[in-house]
C-alpha cells in the first residue's frame, strides 16, 4: 500500500498538531505536507519541484486550509475540479472559519466535504481520528484517481 | 274676423284710389296754377321789356347825361323836355324821374293821369353798380302798387345819375280792370299774387299774405295754410327780367273736393259691406268656434291641474272626434301626472342634495387649499393658472392674484419646460382613466428666477366638456438634503459593516489558529511531559489551557454576535413551543445530572427567521438552565402574557437565582456578567446576541428579576421587514 494523504497547511502548529493527533489515533498513513496553494498544485500535477519525481502517488484525500499564502484554498479547488486528473479527487476543506460565505464557496466549487477545525484540543483530536478513519479507511476511490497519470 | 278682412280689402282699395283722385286733382291743380302763373307772367314781360330798352336809351341819351353833370336850368329845361317826349313815345304813360347820382331828385315827370302818386316820387332809387337795368321790388302804399325801372346814366364807367319810370300797376282799394282779367283767367276761387316771399306780395289791390318760400319751391305745387281761407294750393312762377313771381293759389278744398266726396262715399259704403260680412260670418262661424270653445276650456282647466273634464261633445264629424281625442289624452295625462309628480319631486331632491354638495366641496376645498402647506395649482385646457392658493404664491414668489391667466409654464425653469410638460402629458396619458393621480420630481422656478426641487401630484378631471388640471406641488428641498444626508449616512454605514465583515474574517481565521496551538501543544505537553512535572507545574499548564479554551469560545460568540448582525434574514412562520422543549432537551443530554423542570404553555406562531430565533431561544433557555443550578426544584416556564403594540409578549421565567433589578440595563451589553465567572461561568455576550435578534426582528426584550427570585425574559417579535420574495 503506498497510501498519502496530502496535508495542504501554512500553520506548522497545525500541521504538526493535525500529524500527532492521526498518530495518536493510529493512523499510520504517510502525510505529505505543503505549505501553500501552488506547491499543493505543483505535487497533484508534477510541477515545479515535483517535476522529477514521477512516482508520486495520488492521495487517498486532501486536507486544503482556505487562507494560504500565494495561492488560496479555494483557487486550488477550482483547478482541481478544471483538471480531468483530479477531478474526482476527495477534497475535505479544514479550515478555522466558519463563515457562511466559506462554506458555501467550498461547496460550490466541489469540495467534497467541510469540516471546522476546533480550538479545543479534544474537539480537534475527535474530528483528525474521525477524518483519518473515515477518508484513509472507509472511503472508495473513484477507479480512474487510483493512478497518478 | 272676417269683418276686419273685408274692412281691411276695402281700406286698401278705398286708400288706393283716393290717392290716384288726389295725385290727378293735384296735377290738374299744377297745371291750372303753372298755365295761369305763366301767362300772368308773360301779360307783365312785354310791358317790361319795352320799358327796360326805353330806359336804356334814354340813359344813354347826351341831353340827360349833360343834366346830370351840370344840373343847372338850362340843362334841366332840355332834360326835361326829353323825359316828356320819353313818356309820350310809349302807350303806358309812366312817371319818369331823373336823379343825381349822390341822390338827388332832379326831374320829375308825373304820370298825366289825375291819379298820380306824388309822395311816391320821393322815393329814391335803389341801383347797384351793374350796366343793365334794375327792376325794383313790387312796392305796395296806400295809394298804388307800383314798380321801379331804373338805368345808370354814366360818364365812361362812372355813373352820373339815374333815370327812373315808376310803373303803377294795381290801385289800392279799387277792383281794377287788370284783376277782373286775371280772375276771368284763372277762376273764381283763385287767387292771383305777385311779389317776392322776402319783399311782400300783393294782388295789385294792396299788400297781400303769399306764401314766405315760394322760391324754394318753385314749379312744385305747394300746400299752406292762410289765416281765415284754410288750406291753400298754389304754384309759383317767376316774371323774366324782374326779381318778382306770379302766384297762383285754389283753395285746397277745391282741388281735392272729387277725390274726398270719394272717400266719403267708399268709407260709407265699405263699413256697410264690413258690417255685413262680419254678420254673416259670425253666424258661419259659431257652428265650429262653440265646440272649440270648450275645448280651449278644458285645455285651460287641463293646464291649471284639473284632468277630471270631459267634454262631452257628441257629434260624428271631426269635431266630435277631436273631442273624443281629448277626452282620452285627458285621461291619460291624468294617469301620466301623478306618477312625474313623484319624479319631478326626486329629481328635485337629487338636485338639492346635490347643489349642497356641491357647495359643500367647493367650500371644503377653498378652505382646504387656504390652509394647505402645499402648493396648489389648477390650470385649464390652454395651460393657464385659474387658481392658486395662498401657499403656492409664497412658495413661487409671486404676489396675491398674480399668477392667475400666467401659462403654467411660468413655473418651470425655461430650459426644462418641455421636458416638464412632456413627462406630465405621459403622466396624464398613463393615468387617463377618472381622476387618476400620480407623482413626479422636477426643478420648479421662482419668480425671481431661482429653482428649487419640488415634487407634483397631478390630476385631471373633465367640466363641462372642459378638461382642467390640478397639481399639489410640495417644496422638497428639505427632504432633498435630508436624503442626500441619509445616502451619505448609507454608504459609511455601508463601508463600516464591509470593514466589520473584512475584520469578522480575519478573526475567524487567524485568531483562533493560535489559540489552538496554545491549547494543542498545554495538552500535548500533559501527555507527552505531565510525568516530569510537579503539583504546581500541571496546574499553570492546565490554566494555559483552559484560558486559551475560553478565549476560543469567547472568539466564537463574538462571530456570533457579528453575524446576527449581519445576516440577512429570512421570513418564515415559526412555533416557538417545540423550539422551546428541543433546546430544553439538548441541555438534559448535556447535563444528564440535573433534575429541571419545563412547563409550556400554548402560543401564537411568531414570524421571523428560524435559525436567528431558535439562538435566542438556546441562549435562554441556557440561561435559565445555568442560573437554577442551585435550585433543587428548578423549573423553567415558556409562555404568553398580553401583547405589547400588537404583538404577542413571550416569556421564559425560571426560579433561580435571579439577579439585582438595578442592574437590569446592564443584562444586554456585551460582556457584561452580573455574577462571577466562578459561580456562574459565561461569556456575557449569549444575551448581547440575544437583544441583538430581537431588536433585529423590530421586537422587545427585558428583563424583571429580584435576587434569589429568579427571572423573567420578555420578548417580542415585530413585524419583520423584509421583501416577500426572499419568504420560504
Amino acid at each position: 500500500m503506498n497510501d498519502v494523504m496530502l496535508l495542504v497547511e501554512d500553520n506548522v502548529d497545525d500541521q504538526e498538531l493535525t500529524i500527532r493527533a492521526l498518530r495518536k489515533n493510529n493512523v499510520t498513513t504517510e502525510v505529505v505536507t505543503v505549505n501553500d496553494g501552488v506547491e499543493a498544485l505543483d505535487f497533484l500535477f508534477g510541477t515545479g519541484k515535483y517535476e522529477s519525481q514521477p512516482n508520486r502517488p495520488v492521495p487517498r484525500v486532501v486536507l486544503l486550509d482556505l487562507k494560504l499564502p500565494r495561492l488560496g484554498g479555494i483557487d486550488v479547488l477550482r483547478r482541481l475540479r478544471a483538471d480531468p486528473r483530479t477531478k474526482w479527487l476527495p477534497v475535505v476543506i479544514f479550515t478555522s472559519s466558519r463563515e457562511d460565505q466559506d462554506i458555501i464557496d467550498g461547496y460550490r466549487f466541489g469540495a467534497t466535504s467541510y469540516v471546522r477545525k476546533p480550538v479545543l484540543y479534544t474537539e480537534f483530536l475527535e474530528a483528525v481520528k474521525e477524518l483519518g478513519l473515515y477518508w484513509l479507511m472507509r472511503n472508495e476511490r473513484a477507479p480512474h484517481a487510483k493512478n497518478g497519470d | 274676423m272676417i269683418a276686419a278682412l273685408l274692412a281691411a280689402v276695402i281700406a286698401i282699395f278705398a286708400v288706393a284710389v283716393f290717392s290716384e283722385m288726389r295725385r290727378q286733382a293735384e296735377d290738374q291743380a299744377a297745371d291750372r296754377a303753372r298755365s295761369a302763373s305763366l301767362q300772368i307772367a308773360q301779360l307783365f314781360d312785354n310791358g317790361i321789356r319795352l320799358q327796360i330798352s326805353q330806359v336804356n336809351a334814354a340813359a344813354a341819351d347826351p341831353v340827360l347825361r349833360a343834366a346830370t353833370a351840370q344840373p343847372t336850368a338850362r340843362t334841366l329845361a332840355a332834360a326835361r323836355a326829353r323825359l316828356i317826349e320819353l313818356q309820350r313815345s310809349s302807350p303806358i304813360r309812366d312817371e319818369i324821374q331823373l336823379w343825381s347820382a349822390d341822390g338827388e331828385q332832379l326831374l320829375n315827370v308825373a304820370a298825366p293821369d289825375s291819379t298820380a302818386v306824388p309822395h311816391a316820387a320821393r322815393v329814391r332809387p335803389n341801383m347797384g353798380d351793374g350796366d343793365s337795368v334794375s327792376m325794383s321790388p313790387m312796392n305796395v302804399d296806400s295809394v298804388a302798387v307800383w314798380f321801379d325801372a331804373t338805368a345808370a346814366v354814366k360818364d365812361g364807367e362812372r355813373h352820373q345819375g339815374y333815370i327812373v319810370r315808376r310803373r303803377r300797376v294795381g290801385v289800392t282799394q279799387s277792383s281794377g280792370s287788370a284783376v277782373q282779367t286775371i280772375n276771368r283767367l284763372i277762376g273764381i276761387e283763385a287767387r292771383f299774387l305777385l311779389g317776392h316771399p322776402e319783399t311782400g306780395w300783393t294782388d295789385l289791390l294792396g299788400p297781400a299774405a303769399g306764401p314766405t318760400n315760394a322760391t324754394a319751391t318753385t314749379g312744385v305745387v305747394h300746400t299752406y295754410a292762410v289765416d281765415g281761407k284754410g288750406r291753400q294750393v298754389g304754384h309759383a312762377e317767376p316774371i323774366a327780367l324782374t326779381p318778382w313771381y306770379v302766384w297762383v293759389e285754389f283753395p285746397h278744398a277745391r282741388v281735392y273736393g272729387r277725390s274726398m266726396d270719394f272717400l266719403r262715399r267708399i268709407t260709407i259704403v265699405g263699413v256697410g259691406i264690413a258690417l255685413f260680412g262680419a254678420l254673416v260670418g259670425w253666424r258661419i262661424s259659431r257652428h265650429i268656434t262653440l265646440p272649440l270653445g270648450a275645448l280651449t276650456k278644458a285645455a285651460t282647466k287641463m293646464s291649471a291641474g284639473d284632468y277630471e273634464h270631459s267634454l262631452g261633445v257628441e257629434r260624428r264629424d271631426e269635431l266630435g272626434s277631436l273631442a273624443a281625442a281629448f277626452d282620452r289624452m285627458a285621461a291619460s295625462v291624468e294617469e301620466a301626472r301623478a306618477g312625474l309628480e313623484e319624479q319631478v319631486e326626486q329629481r328635485t331632491r337629487e338636485l338639492q342634495a346635490t347643489n349642497e354638495r356641491l357647495s359643500g366641496s367647493e367650500q371644503q376645498f377653498r378652505s382646504l387649499a387656504s390652509s394647505s402647506g402645499a402648493a396648489i395649482v389648477t390650470a385649464d385646457a390652454n395651460g393657464k393658472i385659474n387658481f392658486v392658493n395662498a401657499a403656492g404664491e409664497q412658495m413661487f414668489g409671486y404676489a396675491s392674484g398674480e399668477l392667475i391667466g400666467q401659462p403654467i409654464a411660468t413655473l418651470m425653469p425655461p430650459d426644462d419646460r418641455a421636458t416638464i410638460e412632456e413627462r406630465t402629458g405621459r403622466m396624464m396619458i398613463s393615468g387617463e382613466s377618472g381622476s387618476h393621480e400620480r407623482t413626479m420630481e422636477f426643478t420648479a422656478q421662482r419668480k425671481d428666477g431661482s429653482e428649487f426641487p419640488v415634487e407634483l401630484s397631478l390630476a385631471s378631471w373633465v367640466v363641462g366638456g372642459k378638461r382642467l388640471t390640478g397639481g399639489v406641488i410640495r417644496d422638497i428641498s428639505e427632504r432633498k438634503t435630508m436624503q442626500a444626508a441619509l445616502e451619505q449616512r448609507a454608504r459609511s454605514l455601508e463601508d463600516a459593516n464591509k470593514e466589520l465583515a473584512a475584520f469578522s474574517y480575519s478573526v475567524s481565521h487567524d485568531l483562533r489558529a493560535p489559540l489552538r496551538g496554545l491549547q494543542g501543544f498545554s495538552e500535548a505537553l500533559l501527555e507527552d511531559y505531565g510525568d516530569k512535572l510537579d503539583e504546581r507545574g500541571l496546574d499553570y499548564l492546565h490554566r494555559v489551557s483552559d484560558a486559551a479554551g475560553r478565549m476560543g469560545q469567547l472568539i466564537d460568540e463574538l462571530l456570533e454576535l457579528s453575524r446576527v448582525s449581519r445576516t440577512e434574514l429570512r421570513r418564515q412562520r415559526i412555533e416557538l413551543a417545540p423550539l422551546v422543549m428541543r433546546h430544553f432537551e439538548e441541555m438534559q443530554r448535556l447535563d444528564p445530572d440535573r433534575k429541571v423542570a419545563i412547563r409550556t404553555h400554548p402560543v401564537p406562531p411568531a414570524i421571523g427567521d428560524e435559525r436567528l430565533i431558535s439562538l435566542v431561544i438556546q441562549n435562554l433557555i441556557e440561561n435559565a438552565w445555568k442560573f437554577t443550578r442551585q435550585q433543587p426544584n428548578a423549573l423553567i416556564e415558556f409562555g404568553t402574557d398580553g401583547s405589547r403594540d400588537g404583538f404577542p409578549v413571550y416569556y421564559i421565567r425560571d426560579n433561580g437565582a435571579g439577579f439585582d433589578p438595578q442592574y437590569s440595563e446592564k443584562l444586554f451589553g456585551a460582556f457584561e456578567r452580573l455574577h462571577a465567572e466562578s459561580e456562574f461561568p459565561g461569556t456575557g455576550v449569549g444575551l448581547a446576541i440575544v437583544q441583538r435578534i430581537i431588536q433585529r426582528h423590530g421586537g422587545e426584550i427585558w428583563a424583571d428579576a429580584a435576587l434569589g427570585q429568579g427571572a423573567t425574559f420578555h420578548f417580542t417579535l415585530g413585524r419583520l421587514n423584509v421583501p416577500a420574495s426572499i419568504e420560504s
